[in-house]
């Protein structure tokens, strides 16, 4: 038998236990509460409404409407400030559509968006840079979808890891409800150049339109030399199932060089030919150029070694055009042939 | 092996688990317990580091027996000199480092002045020397307190463990906030604090006038939030087994001047060295000598100032010595001393100035702008304590005068928005706690009073509070576990 003192202390670590318990309980289902309310409900408060981010999700709308067979090139932001969609629609003759703002959203997401949205007879061009994430910022892309609630359920249902990111979401959107937006004018304020950091820098299906005036005033560092090293494999696997699916599904594939700063990049030539090689070797896909065809000069940079300025845009832009041109009367003639 | 860390889930597992053991097993069985569950959390710090707990135990275990029959100065030096001789091999000299890889003493600093304490407190008769070598070693390897302290007074402590404890449902309540508020500390603020000053420590380099000022401000936070944040785990996981544990903080940053700082900022320390080193050398034959050489001349001021200098100067160069032989250290404890030298020495001139407008001088106005510029002289002071050299000290010291750098602060705020705001609640919680422990007002006994509905609503915004601002970042150590 059990003293009385015994069942008391027993009764007492119950008591905490169960009250542990019901307290570890109420907390969970709070943080869930949290989460649903600030990012998944219906009427979930909009924080990321004027965000950079946004373009996305603008894309992906454009690419969800009833279209005709599109252009689109995907890949990091170095898209959005190398395309200008105006002046390769002229020269193609049918619409172009960029797909992806940011480097740190990952390509593994633009791979599994257009996998949703892509139709035969559409052409994807990857624009391979230095910018090949195969990780990625989760809070970044969830600002992007915010607003489209059956894209953002989707987004976190296929994400396993998602969970474990809660926390960092639910901070992140008390942020910018709060003290957010104070701090984006304050950003404007401390910077020298025009802000493009804003959803109001993309025209209605996505593409940057925002004008990006004069040469690059960032300081040029030499980022080291393009070689595989720089390239993530996992990202390259990655797009070679997405190239199978395109294969399957009618979808056009191939793959461009981002536009390059001729003082920040290292290589040679034969190094730039010796890579080329590479990667051409690895990725099952058409190449329309080589690297050493998007070297550009400094006074056609924006702000970052890899974001072109309007000048610079157009004159990258034209020129993949007429490469893409070129390539697709050369395959026509090899298929007729 | 990794040492358990007191913030992971493994460390709450391994507590909850004891915990639950202590309170069922028979009363006799709860000090072994206690000593098995220490064994364990200490074997996690590698067992070359248990062989070193377990030889420091012995050494003054039975230096304590010898003391207690044969009550020699020399054997007291002696046993005082093989640990002191440890920690120096394996903590303080330069030559450690290829050591610690092999040998990491894990809480040697605070285990090994346990012992000598100890040895002390038997020599001078205090406490009678513990005949169970066991018992012994639960006092110093206790695993709240083995790591980083607080320093425990053998009597009070051991009078604790070997005292039967019963299940107490409020003192376990009031364990599980503490645990809950340290955790807020060290995972929440420290932590996040850490992310944004990492930086700047590292050379000194850019940062300029109140840039720098703002940098030692956020310091001064950032360790304060993590060593009190540890000491409010440590007390809690001591008082879920009924022990309650020496504080070690007292709301340091309200103090009026260093020397109160030091009062109310690692008090444990504090109070050890005043006890072992600052008292004893005061009175010392040299030191008496002089008292009485300048009471014969009339001179009272020497007569106090001069030995309480020569106390103070060594008692501060002994904690120096402690923090470690790095130079920052060194000229760390060496600037706190001299300010609490300098205290005394001008303290005539204070009180003249103070009684000629005692009104004015003694306003709360008076307070609030003497604790404004201690907090300032104290996060200057850190100034020598985080950076990894002097260089790197002398730059922040040069650059904080070079330039106002309003601008810069500014923009290092911008820049640090995003961790910055995640403290917003967490400081104002603790600066909130910190303001009702000043004014003597328990909140947990405030807390008990709410209905049952608010109560728990707090609790779970507590909880929320601490996982949401915590985030998904990496394990951070603790400041004060390099000791």
């Amino acid at each position: 038998m059990l003293s009385s003192e015994k069942k008391n202390c027993i009764k007492g670590l119950l008591k905490l236990l169960i009250r542990g318990a019901l307290l570890a309980l109420l907390c969970y289902l709070g943080h869930c509460l949290l989460f649903d309310l600030l990012w998944l409900e219906p009427d979930a408060p909009i924080a990321y409404d004027i965000s950079y981010e946004k373009g996305l999700l603008k894309q992906v709308h454009a690419l969800q409407s009833k279209r005709e067979d599109n252009v689109i090139i995907f890949g990091a932001s170095y898209v959005s400030f190398g395309i200008d969609a105006a002046e390769m629609e002229s020269i193609l003759g049918q619409p172009v559509q960029t797909l992806g703002v940011e480097a740190s959203m990952g390509i593994p997401v633009l791979i599994d968006l257009l996998k949703k949205t892509a139709q035969p007879g559409d052409t994807v061009i990857y624009m391979l840079g230095e910018a090949n994430s195969s990780a990625e910022n989760s809070i970044a892309i969830c600002a992007a979808l915010e607003s489209d609630k059956e894209l953002l359920y989707s987004y976190i249902a296929s994400r396993d890891g998602l969970k474990d990111k809660r926390s960092n979401l639910i901070w992140r959107k008390l942020y910018a409800l709060t003290i957010g937006k104070p701090v984006i004018r304050m950003e404007a304020l401390l910077s020298k150049k025009k802000q493009v950091y804003s959803i109001d820098s993309f025209d209605e299906r996505g593409n940057m339109v925002v004008d990006r005036p004069g040469p690059l005033d960032t300081l040029v560092i030499p980022f080291e030399k393009l070689d595989m090293e720089d390239i993530e494999l996992e990202t390259m696997d990655k797009l070679n199932l997405f190239i199978d699916w395109c294969g399957a599904n009618e979808v056009n594939f191939v793959v461009a060089y981002a536009p390059f700063m001729e003082e920040s990049l290292d290589n040679s030539s034969e190094e730039l030919d010796a890579f080329h090689e590479e990667i051409s070797a690895y990725l099952h896909a058409d190449f329309i150029d080589k690297p050493q065809d998007t070297l550009l000069p400094a006074d056609r940079f924006y702000n970052h070694p890899s974001h072109l300025n309007s000048v610079g845009a157009k004159e990258y832009s034209h020129d993949l055009a007429e490469r893409l041109k070129k390539y697709r009367e050369e395959k026509s003639c090899d298929s007729s042939n | 092996m990794l040492p358990m860390s007191v913030t992971g889930f493994a460390f709450f597992r391994f507590v909850a688990v004891l915990f639950l053991i202590y309170y069922i097993v028979p009363k006799k069985f709860q000090w072994p317990l206690l000593l098995l569950g220490s064994g364990f959390f200490y074997y996690f710090c590698g067992l070359n580091s248990c062989l070193l707990l377990a030889g420091a135990v012995l050494l003054s275990w039975g230096t304590g027996l010898l003391l207690e029959k044969i009550k020699h100065k020399g054997i007291l030096l002696a046993g005082i000199s093989l640990i002191f001789l440890c920690w120096l091999v394996f903590m303080r000299l330069p030559f450690r480092i290829p050591l610690k890889s092999v040998l990491i003493p894990a809480g040697l600093s605070f285990f090994g002045l346990q012992c000598i304490g100890y040895c002390v407190e038997v020599y001078r008769g205090n406490a009678a020397a513990e005949r169970n070598p066991l018992r012994y070693a639960l006092y110093i390897s206790f695993f709240p307190h083995v790591l980083q302290g607080p320093f425990a007074d053998y009597n009070n402590l051991k009078k604790q463990l070997d005292a039967p404890h019963d299940f107490d449902y409020e003192r376990t309540v009031q364990a599980l906030f503490r645990i809950a508020y340290g955790l807020m500390k060290k995972l929440v603020i420290a932590d996040r604090l850490n992310i944004v000053l990492a930086t700047p420590f590292y050379t000194g380099e850019g940062y300029y006038g109140a840039t720098v000022l703002l940098i030692l401000i956020l310091y001064a936070l950032q360790l304060y939030a993590d060593f009190s944040g540890y000491m409010d785990i440590a007390l809690g996981v001591a008082r879920l087994f009924g022990i309650e544990l020496t504080e070690n903080f007292d709301v340091p940053y309200a103090s009026k001047s260093m020397a109160e700082f030091w009062r109310r900022w690692h008090r444990s320390l504090g109070l050890y060295f005043r006890s072992y080193v600052f008292f004893p050398i005061l009175r010392s034959r040299p030191c008496t000598a002089l008292q009485k050489h300048f009471k014969k001349k009339g001179n009272k001021y020497l007569m106090k100032v001069l030995p309480l200098t020569i106390a103070l100067a060594v008692n501060w160069t002994l904690i120096g010595i402690w923090h470690g032989l790095r130079p920052t250290y060194m000229v760390y404890d060496w600037f706190c001393g001299a300010f609490i030298i300098l205290a005394e020495v001008l303290k005539p001139l204070y009180d003249r100035i103070n009684n000629s407008a005692p009104k004015f001088f003694k306003s709360r106005f008076m307070d609030g702008v003497r604790v404004v510029r201690t907090f300032l002289l104290v996060a200057f002071s850190f100034v020598f304590f985080r950076p990894e050299t002097l260089e790197t000290s002398f730059t922040l010291i040069r650059n904080l005068f070079s330039a106002p750098g309003v601008w810069e602060a500014a923009q290092f705020i911008y820049m640090n928005i995003l961790d910055l705001f995640l403290l917003i609640v967490p400081v104002l919680v603790m600066g909130i706690t910190d303001i009702c422990r000043y004014r003597n007002i328990n909140i947990c006994e405030k807390l008990h009073r709410l209905p049952l509905p608010l109560r728990w609503l707090i609790y779970i915004c507590g909880v929320l509070l601490i996982v949401i601002s915590r985030g998904d970042r990496g394990e951070v150590g603790f400041a004060y576990a390099v000791f």
